[in-house]
């Protein structure tokens, strides 16, 4: 049974160190919008890459873009040079990127990113700031209605 | 202030007769307020009222909620994929 909460709190229960970022963050913030996937910063270094799949694997995770949706806990065989992945597990759709469009790496999203309580766990989350930038940079329709809803919710914001 | 009293003020300020004519700048004003709240629900593609009321829910409940949300759309899918198939 697909549960976006039940995969974000798997990742949080491992203390593996990303930060939520795209719509999941926007819906966190208080956006009306449903996403069907979770989207993560994270730095993917080969180690880390590594720890994911131990985390992952009790919930087949597959490569979704991929003809045969192959196993992520076999390819790559390579981690060396891992920039996005676009996983499909039972609990739902994750992907996982190195950089974030409109703000840049890991290391830059993490700086300004925020933490929120969430399942008992400190959660870090892109700053809103930083979404509405991100979500600018994409610039789809659905993106600019999120950057709509997130300006209206900081002036709502005490 | 409200993108709406903005631009009211902004009328008042640019329309204010230079005669004290009262009913003509009354009945002005009301053209403006009019033409300024027609073009702030046009340009405004969001719900304010549910924006406001996910607000005040604590992040998990915003989340629970954005689960039950996805969970509805789900379900609609597959509906759609039954009843495409029997038309079928």
């Amino acid at each position: 049974m697909q549960n976006l909460n039940n995969l974000l709190k798997l990742l949080l229960e491992n203390n593996i160190e990303f930060v939520l970022v795209g719509g999941f963050a926007s819906a966190l913030y208080g956006s009306t919008m449903v996403t069907r996937d979770i989207d993560v910063c994270y730095a993917c270094t080969s180690e880390n890459i590594q720890n994911l799949r131990t985390i992952l694997k009790d919930i087949n995770p597959v490569h979704r873009q991929t003809p045969n949706k192959l196993s992520f806990i076999e390819i790559p065989k390579d981690t060396n040079n891992v920039n996005n992945l676009y996983l499909e597990t039972d609990l739902g759709v994750l992907d996982i990127l190195s950089k974030i469009t409109g703000v840049g790496d890991f290391e830059k999203v993490k700086s300004n990113a925020i933490d929120i309580k969430l399942f008992g766990h400190t959660c870090k989350v892109i700053s809103i700031d930083d979404l509405i930038n991100a979500k600018k940079a994409i610039g789809r329709n659905k993106d600019l209605l999120v950057v709509e809803e997130l300006e209206e919710i900081k002036k709502m914001k005490p | 202030m409200t993108p709406l009293g903005i631009l009211l003020k902004a009328g008042m300020t640019e329309f204010r007769p230079r005669d004290n004519s009262n009913y003509e700048y009354l009945v002005l004003m009301a053209k403006v307020g009019l033409l300024c709240y027609t073009v702030t629900m046009q340009i405004s593609n969001i719900d304010q009222h549910l924006l406001a009321s996910n607000i005040n829910l604590s992040p998990e409940e915003r989340l629970t909620q954005h689960q039950n949300a996805l969970d509805l759309l789900v379900e609609i899918d597959k509906a759609k994929e039954q009843l495409n198939a029997k038309s079928k």
